[in-house]
């Protein structure tokens, strides 16, 4: 009993993980960048959430999730085409591109405590404290939101990359720019949309996140563990990087039992570097 | 193709204004350390503790910028480094009866151990190395909050002896000053010679183009070690000075966040600039005391000021200056 | 307005006396005004201004305290180098502050050096007055004090006999959870276990089937309201049903929106809880809070609010005996008995420790009800 519900908690929790580290392993395809704000995204598109539950109550939560999403994911478009693009044309280092990445995200940490307040918020629906029951265990009520947008999110990322005219020139210019834009794919437009979707899958994992727990400013230090999720199963791997989510969640949960939780947030890292070292591409890596 | 002209063109236009450049660097090595040593001892009181604590944080900025700015290994764990450095120095100068001298010494090879043990992740190719940094943040962060035994845990430590140097006891807020600005210095102008020296272009090729660094027969791996290993023991030394400075030790000044405003001090001042790596130190620690009542603004200003500066200044705050001064002199000629 | 009109008329009595020397005597006010503490600072802060208000219609004479505010974001560097500057350039006489732990240990090191008093409304951390530092004292009783009445409390109050422990893994959960462990042996009161959770944790839910497993009868958090909230709210998700102690979370709203109907039936002990105290002090607060806000005071407002109080009395009495100098202050703080403030009759031990009582309340009805006032 006890150990199912856990397994429960980890897949759901991994999901969230699994969500952002898609967002991670996105924007690396598309623009070679390591996006350090992708939590702070996540963040904002949960707060968000809050402000269109708050403001327009009744509204379905399977409505809020999308609205969420599309408003940072306006965001993450901007974010794109005013701070990161123009970096991008000078040609400039990687790390330089980390630290604008996390310059983006102070800001929009602080930005959000400056506007949303410094106490964490909760989402004023009953679904925050419902708890289901499926075949006699309790699961909270979300938890079959967050697998349903899981299944729905990939899905919808595989018809897109595969069958739609968008997203073959996303994979062209995110394969060989050059040769994509000879072929007259804007990569400028490709690289933003990239980030407006990543932007918006992470604000989506925000908010059916925030009925686990609740809603902060500091909640975009996830995304540094889903970023370990990302590495893990190889960057620029989106099935990949929603295994990887599954493998930090549940040994989270599980190896918290087994390892002292002093030490809890030490594990993602170790189990990160450990598998690096042993397999450096992570675990859907391809060889070379 | 562009990239590797562009390359092309900044070596070259290097080797020709080698001399100049390095001229350039030790007259801003006169003014910065002419100004550390009149301004913070000449107006006394809060100043001279504002000087204790910038001083600290540029000594550890420069270990960044050679890291980060210079040869382009980007390090978001530099706080673990720094504390490795105060709790190997405290514990030794506490328990052991250690001076200061080679408590510091100590202090600089155990960050360097550990910077050297951080290094061996560098088989962890480009950004899978850097999340790995902030992952050894991490860990080194818990491991100071958890082995009570040894560092006392959350708790921290008290009581931190007085700096003792050659049987002197150093009490007043001059003396460490002095010893500081002494460190800063001497390791300001070690650091301007080796990055003219064979080293220092090795680092400079390798924070510019690994691959052409590889081709052109730089041992990549070797350097790359080396400037990990060096840039985490200067990070010790400041550590070893703060506890000095607090009179007080515990694991909360070694966080995610301080290592993240080390970053944003070496960014602003210019990446790959050592006197911007001071000038940033000194205005992320001076600003916030002039702007008490806008204390809730604080990150998010830095935040702004991040971003800003790389966009509107990409060489930093020295850079500008350097620019802003060069094309005075050639107005004037 | 009995109240009032004697003040008044003390106003006038003493500003003849001594208006040719009225002062205005700075102290430092420092807690975390910003980032995720900053409830506490903030709190006491406007607790203790809305004190400064009184203080300075009369209290002192002629005489005034500016309040010099700063941010420590809860981190021990800031709050070091903070209250320097109020020491070196504001010359501060005293300085009230010290809401978390870690900035609380940094600052008192400054004070001690500096010679300046320092009175914490908040800081419970035992470590603080063990070091016997002659400077520093807390109107807040220290985590031994927490962890002993609760202990008591339970055996004696609930009839408990056995416990499971929580802590937060910090300078604040671990001084507790030991001084707790302590006394639980010492009085018969069976620990099935005790676990450390790292401040960042989210998921708790690995821990809650250990302690669902061993049974206890009581399960004791020492940790902040988050965390507490979580639990509550994961225990009720996994149908774990143990009555559940939360320390002064229980004081705390958000802590009631993150467990939701799961932190009804939960226990606290709070530092302060508007209404607990019958004495005119107590009364006088809560009916001049009420008026200006329309709401009851939180805890930490009366806790700010009774620090400056206190620190206002010992200038008072050092004024009376003397002259306000540092020293003077220190010693008056030190000496004060069964100082009749809003959140209780205070006393300062010797230690710099406070003696005063400390309300046990339970959640009931979506309300923090008084249970027991602990001595």
């Amino acid at each position: 009993m006890n150990f199912s519900l856990q397994l429960l908690s980890g897949l759901a929790v991994g999901c969230i993980y699994s969500l952002v580290a898609v967002g991670f392993s996105m924007v690396y395809r598309a623009m070679g960048l390591v996006n350090f704000a992708q939590g702070d995204l996540m963040m904002i598109g949960a707060f968000i959430g809050y402000s269109i539950i708050v403001n327009l109550p009744g509204l379905p939560f399977w409505l809020v999730v999308p609205l969420a999403a599309a408003i940072t994911a306006c965001l993450g478009y901007a974010v794109a085409q005013s701070a990161l693009w123009p970096a991008m044309q000078r040609g400039a280092s990687q790390t330089y591109l980390v630290l604008l990445t996390l310059g983006i995200g102070i800001i929009l940490s602080n930005g959000a405590r400056l506007v949303w307040g410094a106490n964490p918020l909760v989402y004023p629906i009953p679904l925050t404290h419902e708890t289901l029951r499926i075949w006699d265990y309790p699961v909270p009520a979300v938890y079959p939101f967050i697998a349903l947008t899981m299944v729905a999110l990939i899905a919808g990322l595989n018809v897109l990359f595969t069958r739609t005219w968008i997203g073959l020139s996303l994979r062209a210019a995110a394969d060989d720019a050059q040769t994509a834009s000879v072929m007259g794919v804007n990569h400028r437009l490709a690289s933003a949309i990239s980030f407006a979707l990543a932007a918006g899958i992470g604000a989506a994992a925000g908010v059916l996140y925030a009925p686990i727990t609740f809603v902060s400013a500091d909640m975009g230090m996830i995304g540094i563990k889903a970023f370990a999720a990302a590495v893990l199963g190889s960057l620029g791997s989106i099935p990949g990087s929603v295994i990887g989510g599954f493998v930090i969640g549940i040994g989270e949960t599980l190896g918290g039992q087994l390892v002292s939780s002093e030490y809890q947030d030490s594990l993602a890292f170790l189990l990160m570097i450990g598998i690096l070292l042993i397999k450096p591409t992570g675990l859907m890596g391809r060889k070379g | 193709m562009s990239t590797i002209a562009k390359e092309a063109h900044t070596a070259s236009h290097q080797s020709t204004s080698g001399v100049s450049r390095h001229r350039r660097d030790w007259a801003a090595f006169a003014v910065i350390v002419g100004i550390l040593w009149c301004l913070p001892l000449s107006l006394g009181g809060f100043y001279l503790y504002l000087g204790l604590a910038v001083a600290i944080y540029a000594i550890s900025a420069l270990g960044l910028q050679i890291m980060v700015g210079l040869a382009g290994q980007l390090s978001l764990g530099h706080a673990a480094f720094m504390g490795i450095g105060a709790y190997t120095s405290v514990l030794l100068q506490k328990n052991a009866g250690v001076p200061f001298p080679a408590a510091l010494a100590a202090a600089a090879l155990a960050a360097a151990a550990a910077g050297l043990l951080m290094a061996q992740l560098i088989r962890l190719s480009g950004v899978y190395f850097k999340i790995a940094t902030f992952g050894f943040g991490v860990v080194v962060h818990q491991i100071l909050s958890n082995w009570t035994a040894l560092t006392g845990g959350s708790a921290g430590v008290r009581a931190i002896p007085a700096i003792g140097v050659l049987g002197f006891q150093i009490e007043t807020r001059t003396g460490l000053f002095v010893c500081e600005a002494l460190t800063l210095t001497l390791l300001y102008a070690l650091l301007i010679r080796l990055s003219h020296g064979k080293i220092g272009r090795a680092f400079r090729a390798l924070g510019q183009n690994e691959a052409a660094a590889r081709s052109v027969g730089i041992a990549v791996a070797r350097y790359r070690m080396m400037v990990i290993t060096l840039g985490c023991a200067i990070a010790g030394i400041a550590g070893a000075y703060l506890p000095h400075l607090m009179r007080f030790l515990s694991p909360e000044s070694f966080t995610w966040y301080e290592s993240l405003t080390c970053l944003i001090m070496i960014t602003l001042g210019g990446l790959g600039s050592l006197p911007g790596a001071i000038i940033g130190a000194a205005i992320l620690i001076v600003a916030p005391e002039y702007l008490r009542d806008f204390a809730q603004y604080k990150m998010f200003a830095f935040g702004i000021l991040l971003v800003a500066s790389m966009i509107l200044l990409p060489r930093g705050i020295a850079g500008a200056g350097m620019s802003l001064s060069r094309g005075k002199r050639m107005h004037a000629q | 307005m009995i109240l009032t009109r004697a003040s008044l008329a003390a106003t006038v009595l003493l500003s003849f006396a001594s208006s040719a020397m009225a002062k205005d005597f700075p102290v430092g006010f420092f807690g975390p005004l910003s980032g995720p503490a900053a409830a506490y600072g903030s709190e006491s802060l406007s607790g203790a201004q809305f004190a400064l208000e009184e203080i300075n219609a009369g209290y002192l004479g002629a005489d005034k305290i500016k309040l010099i505010p700063a941010d420590d974001t809860a981190s021990p560097g800031v709050a070091a180098q903070a209250v320097q500057r109020m020491i070196d350039v504001d010359d501060v006489v005293a300085v009230v502050g010290g809401s978390t732990s870690a900035g609380t240990a940094a600052a008192i090191e400054v004070t001690k050096e500096a010679k300046v008093p320092q009175l914490s409304p908040l800081a419970v951390d035992s470590a603080l007055t063990q070091a016997r530092n002659p400077w520093f004292a807390r109107i807040a009783q220290s985590s031994t004090a927490w962890a002993e009445r609760t202990a008591e409390w339970l055996k004696n109050n609930k009839g408990a006999r056995s416990a499971y422990l929580l802590a937060r893994n910090d300078n604040f959960g671990v001084p507790l959870a030991e001084a707790f462990e302590r006394k639980a042996k010492e009085i018969g009161l069976e620990l099935k276990g005790r676990i450390a959770y790292e401040p960042s944790s989210r998921e708790f839910k690995p821990t809650l089937a250990s302690v669902a497993s061993a049974n206890p009868d009581y399960l004791v958090l020492w940790g902040y309201y988050t965390e507490a909230g979580l639990m509550a709210k994961q225990m009720a998700e996994m149908q774990i049903k143990l009555p559940f102690y939360v320390g002064s979370a229980i004081g705390i709203d958000q802590f009631r929106d993150i467990a939701g109907p799961a932190a009804e039936g939960t226990y606290g002990l709070l530092y302060y809880l508007a209404g607990s105290i019958e004495t005119d002090a107590g009364k006088h607060f809560v009916q001049k809070w009420n008026e200006r806000y329309h709401r009851a005071p939180t805890q930490y407002e009366g806790m700010g609010y009774d620090a400056m109080y206190v620190l206002a009395g010992a200038m008072k009495r050092a004024a009376a005996s003397g002259g306000v100098t540092k020293q003077k202050i220190r010693d008056e703080i030190f000496s004060t008995r069964e100082f009749q403030g809003a959140t209780g009759p205070i006393t300062i031990l010797p230690n710099g420790d406070a003696e005063r009582p400390l309300p046990m309340a339970e959640l009931v009805g979506g309300k923090v009800k008084l249970d027991t006032l602990l001595h």
